[in-house]
């Protein structure tokens, strides 16, 4: 018999604090009901739609997005591959924002009876899921503060840094070159920026040698003139290897 | 992370910059904002008349 590929390797990769062991890891594995492809631009889960699974995202990009009145999206968090996207809704049974794929993407599909089970039976790994929610919360924090403090070289800065710090500790990219199948609409919608205001903001970057953003893929150039001007400071992602400037 | 106390207004300007003939806000501090032309000089005048009413 042919094994089933382990879908859960990237989950938690690079924290130490919250690391699987291979029987939690096993217990997880055996928690996905199935697999689902989901074309880029498609909405995977709806605000306000019952739910009675959680999703872990295995390929590609996902955002969770919340619209104002007049239908304009803000992307308030993105999500790479191992992140458990919506683990929220197992005691929620609903999200309060839109789950979006910014690329074709792949998820497991988590039933909250088997997220349950683990939870009755596994204080260790439940601590473990715990704590990837909390990261999550980390990260909203982060967000805030950047929307509340930096101006828009600040915040594109900080996102670049924050998403090449994320992919690196899972191992899809490093800080210094990654993939990211964002456009610069994406970009002002997780920054608060307009298109143009971005546009200006990537033409500053690339003039000052600092980060180049092309075709889809983030270069940069000098990455402690990125962190410093982002005010980005990694230690809410909780990484046992945290980049340095 | 940021050095400026929010208690008081900011003593320093935000920088003005075009681009593709939209007018762009940045700073101080989290501002960041885009206006047409209109917009922004609507909102320039408005800016200086409430600088003179603060001043008295």
């Amino acid at each position: 018999m042919q094994a089933r590929p382990i879908r859960t390797g990237l989950v938690l990769k690079g924290r130490k604090i919250a690391r699987l062991t291979p029987a939690e890891r096993a217990r997880l594995e055996g928690a996905i009901s199935e697999v689902r492809t989901v074309p880029a631009r498609s909405i995977l889960v709806h605000k306000g739609e019952h739910l009675e699974h959680s999703t872990l995202l295995l390929r590609g990009f996902l955002s969770r997005a919340v619209v104002d009145r007049l239908g304009q999206s803000q992307c308030v968090s993105l999500h790479i591959a191992g992140d458990l996207v919506d683990l929220h809704a197992y005691p929620m049974k609903q999200l309060d924002h839109d789950v979006v794929a910014l690329s074709d993407a792949e998820v497991a599909i988590l039933p909250h009876r088997a997220i349950k089970a683990i939870a009755e039976r596994d204080a260790e790994l439940t601590r473990k899921l715990w704590f990837a929610t909390l990261l999550d919360a980390a990260m909203h924090r982060e967000w805030i503060f950047r929307l509340g403090r930096l101006d828009a070289l600040g915040r594109v800065c900080h996102f670049f840094a924050e998403t090449g710090a994320r992919l690196q500790a899972v191992g899809i990219g490093t800080v210094e070159r990654y993939a990211l199948p964002m456009t610069q609409t994406d970009i002002g919608q997780a920054c608060g920026l307009t298109s143009v205001h971005v546009s200006r903001v990537l033409k500053l970057l690339r003039d000052g040698e600092i980060c180049v953003f092309k075709d889809g893929a983030v270069e940069v150039l000098n990455h402690e003139s990125l962190v410093r001007r982002g005010q980005f400071d990694p230690a809410y992602l909780y990484l046992d290897d945290p980049p340095r400037p | 992370m940021a050095g400026t106390d929010l208690s008081e207004p900011f003593n320093e300007a935000g920088q003005v910059s075009v681009e593709d003939g939209v007018v762009l806000v940045d700073g101080p501090d989290g501002v960041a904002i885009s206006l047409t032309p209109a917009a922004a000089r609507t909102f320039g005048e408005r800016l200086i008349a409430a600088a003179d009413e603060a001043q008295g």
